[in-house]
């Protein structure tokens, strides 16, 4: 659980207190997104939004939404695939950006005689292996000390909304409700909808269903819960309204 | 002696939807709107192997850009090179476009309509839109800026000293001063044309500093500026502070 | 065949290959007894000397060729003249001309037409025959600037009056006549006198060898190029209904400049290669070549004129960096006091 010093904002540049730094006896302290550290010992952020410090795992870090998905190991991400070469798919994270490489044995079960066939435009649900900011970043389908897939690999059909990234990390979040206050899923769960969805951190999410109507109504709910920041009630209200709309 | 224009800056952020990040600054007359997208990929010919381009584009209110703008550009983008972390994002490009939409260009004096004739008064409202955009698309920042653009006016011996002119001002204005400074109270940028002595251009800084970044100058009695609404740097904060409270409400 | 004795690289070498760490070894010697000194063996205050050429166009009103190290530019000027009914938003000045509206004619009507050209071939990264590159274009804007800023250029001079009656079919010597009563009677007359058309000055400035600092080498030599104008006398023939030149030479005279602005550019060379915070060890670099206007982010102009005694400061440029403050800037102006001491000796 995440402690709360009651919301500090900041801007790039901004001194922060020593006091708002977490000091633990035995953990390094982990800087998150957003803050530089500057030799010996100064610390600045670099982008404007909310301080957020984690004293139990003597983390800190900046939370703020918005701009472009800078990838980063371990990340989970929907991709497109924009071509495909000898051995590698060459598959697009963000628009304008440099194609991430995915290799073609970097999938359950791939050997050379059996590979996925995907073809320009097919979208894979993939983890960010490598990320550096002077190479492109790779990505893998397969975790490489299992070999099992987990959930990743080439998504069939359905439909893919491009959500802002501060709402796919709170969809990502281990108690998205709790945490993230977003209960839309929950909520079309338990009102019948069978559906499946997968949320890509570079601000994609994916949804399929067998009714075409559900696959609709799961992408507007979440669509609508961030564009218009909506509370839990207001979430459970559009819920309704949906589910009532499409009876 | 210093006086100051009334009018409250206004800006708008994020709200350009295809952008990673926009915002929408008026001030003095002018409103400009700023879209930041990146780091994107960079043509191959212009890419920096170290570190990423920083690409400013000024669009004027009427018009295609010309001469003027491209010196606006070059201002603009080696000020804000210096406070982007640039080497964050090698072979990147960052661009950053500006357009603007509303000049005060249709001030009448003397049934004469008066051009904005000189590039310096436009400048601290393209920086302020550029910073507040760059922090909309969440590129890491070293520091933010603001700007002032200050006229002197001779007066009976004495000169006069007028932050944010009116256009009418300018013409009437013996010097013209523009200053940018970073967060940690640097001076980034300055311009200044018209005819003024050492001294007063270092009154005009001290001015100037006091007025853009009123807490490292020292000086306390600063009442009658921050009233007026003009501190860039106090508007930019309460911006910013609106914004992410909005973006994370459900924090 | 010569064979290399050990594996140090030549210097130009070193420059090509590595020019940060090369100029800075120059600026900071690891052995204390030599002097620290720039690439181009100029110390860092060191302004490169200029020399003028004046009138060696011989179809251009007023014409100059600087050349400031290997930055070498020609600059011509050319006067054409435009009727007042041919430009579209013209109002006569006499009827509200208060002091409170300062009109500005030159800039109104744009009578000053500075054109830089870079692409000549006078540098490498300046391909010869392409569209103006973003560098010749600033240079034009900041020329055109200062130009009107400076107000170096009197309009009085630049206006074309109606001929004297009485004074145009006679001899040389009422022409000379004419010119005094024109020049005395400025105020008397400017009731009924009405201003029929203007002089365009067109000042085109071309490099021909680019090795930095062309924003001061370009000023300097359209400075001395409109010192060396000469304009033919013009009147406005009311029977003909256009612009008459008289022919002879004598009759030309010079534009009066108001004062003499010099400027003066310096770039600012830091220790540290990549952006970092601290203060690193830095140089101000007077007069950058072009090797080290490549190296430098920041850079200083400064416009000076000393030509009525004390030090008239017409212009104060800096961006791209923070190193130069308010005490840096008092050194940078004194520099340019002395740099314009040496352009003024060149140029008279």
């Amino acid at each position: 659980m995440a402690m709360q010093t009651d919301n500090i904002y900041v801007l790039p540049g901004d001194e922060i207190d020593p006091a708002h730094i977490p000091s633990h006896p035995k953990h390094p302290l982990r800087l998150g997104p957003g803050l530089r550290h500057v030799p010996p010992s100064d610390l600045f952020p670099t982008i404007a939004g909310q301080l957020v410090t984690d004293r139990r795992k003597n983390m800190i870090w900046v939370e703020s939404n918005g701009g472009r998905y800078i990838p980063a190991v371990g990340d989970l991400v929907i991709g497109s695939i924009h071509h495909s070469a000898a051995d590698f798919f060459y598959v697009t994270l963000s628009d304008y950006t440099s194609n991430a490489t995915l290799p073609q044995l970097a999938f359950e079960m791939a050997s050379k005689k059996n590979r996925p066939q995907l073809h320009s435009g097919d979208l894979v649900y993939a983890r960010v292996s490598l990320a550096n900011r002077h190479m492109d970043p790779e990505l893998e389908c397969v975790s490489p000390s299992t070999g099992k897939a987990e959930g990743l690999g080439p998504l069939s059909e359905g439909m893919l909304y491009s959500i802002s990234l501060g709402m796919a990390r709170r969809l990502l979040m281990r108690k998205s409700a709790e945490e993230g206050k977003v209960v839309v899923l929950d909520e079309l769960g338990s009102a019948g909808l069978a559906f499946e969805t997968a949320v890509g951190r570079n601000g994609k999410m994916w949804v399929n269903s067998k009714d075409m109507k559900t696959v609709l109504v799961v992408g507007r709910a979440v669509t609508e819960t961030d564009e218009k920041s909506l509370t839990v009630d207001q979430q459970k209200k559009l819920v309704r309204k949906l589910v009532k709309e499409m009876a | 002696m210093t006086t100051t224009t009334t009018s409250e800056p206004e800006a708008l952020l994020s709200h350009l939807h295809s952008a990673d990040g926009s915002a929408t600054f008026s001030y003095a007359g002018y409103t400009i709107v700023g879209a930041v997208n990146g780091p994107i990929e960079a043509q191959r010919r212009d890419e920096l192997p170290e570190e990423a381009l920083v690409d400013v584009v000024v669009r004027p209110a009427a018009g295609v850009g010309g001469t003027r703008e491209r010196h606006l550009e070059g201002l603009l983008q080696s000020t804000l090179r210096q406070i982007i972390l640039v080497t964050n994002f090698p072979r990147a490009l960052i661009q950053i476009t500006l357009q603007v939409t509303v000049a005060p260009e249709n001030e009448y004096v003397n049934t004469k309509v008066i051009q904005a004739n000189t590039n310096l008064p436009i400048l601290p409202a393209l920086i302020q839109t550029a910073i507040l955009t760059l922090m909309s698309a969440a590129i890491p920042l070293t520091a933010t800026l603001t700007s002032v653009v200050i006229a002197a006016i001779a007066e009976e011996g004495s000169t006069r000293e007028i932050i944010n002119p009116t256009v009418r001002e300018v013409e009437k204005s013996c010097s013209l001063h523009v200053f940018a400074f970073t967060s940690h109270g640097d001076l980034i940028l300055t311009q200044s044309e018209g005819e003024f002595t050492m001294k007063e251009w270092e009154d005009v800084l001290a001015s100037a500093q006091r007025h853009c970044c009123p807490s490292t100058s020292g000086d306390v009695n600063m009442s009658d500026d921050l009233a007026s609404g003009a501190d860039f740097g106090t508007f930019t904060r309460s911006v910013l502070e609106a914004k992410i409270a909005s973006d994370l409400y459900w924090k | 065949m010569a064979t290399p004795k050990s594996m140090t690289l030549s210097s130009t070498t070193f420059a090509k290959l590595s020019p940060h760490p090369y100029l800075l070894a120059n600026l900071q010697p690891a052995d204390s007894s030599t002097t620290p000194t720039r690439t181009n063996g100029r110390q860092p205050s060191e302004a490169r000397t200029p020399y003028i050429n004046t009138s060696s166009l011989s179809h251009a009103h007023g014409s100059a060729v600087v050349r400031n190290g290997d930055t070498t530019v020609i600059c011509g000027v050319r006067g054409e003249t435009i009727l007042t009914s041919a430009i579209p938003n013209y109002r006569a000045a006499s009827a509200v001309d208060n002091s409170d509206s300062a009109q500005d004619e030159a800039r109104d009507y744009d009578l000053l037409v500075p054109n830089i050209e870079l692409a000549t071939g006078c540098a490498p990264n300046f391909l010869p025959g392409v569209p103006p590159t973003t560098l010749a274009q600033t240079l034009s804007t900041r020329v055109y600037s200062l130009l009107h800023s400076s107000k170096l250029i009197d309009v009085n001079r630049l206006r074309i009056y109606p001929e004297e009656v009485g004074g145009g079919k006679s001899t040389g010597d009422g022409d000379e006549k004419m010119d005094e009563a024109e020049e005395s009677d400025e105020y008397a007359v400017s009731e009924d006198k009405e201003v029929k058309a203007y002089w365009v000055l067109y000042i085109d400035v071309l490099f021909i060898s680019f090795d930095g600092n062309p924003f001061d080498t370009a000023w300097t030599a359209i400075l001395a190029a409109l010192r060396d104008t000469k304009l033919p006398q013009a009147y406005w023939d009311a029977d003909r209904e256009m612009v008459l030149c008289k022919r002879s030479p004598a009759k030309m005279s010079r534009l009066d400049l108001r004062g003499l602005p010099v400027t003066c550019t310096a770039a600012v060379f830091t220790a540290k290669e990549k952006q970092k915070k601290g203060n690193g060890s830095y140089w101000v670099l007077v007069d950058p070549d072009r090797l080290e206007e490549g190296l430098c982010d920041e850079t200083v102009t400064v416009v000076v004129d000393q030509l009525s005694g004390g030090t008239k400061l017409l212009g104060i440029s800096k961006h791209g960096g923070t190193i130069v403050g308010p005490e840096l800037m008092k050194t940078m102006v004194a520099t340019a006091e002395s740099r314009w001491e040496q352009i003024r000796a060149a140029i008279e």
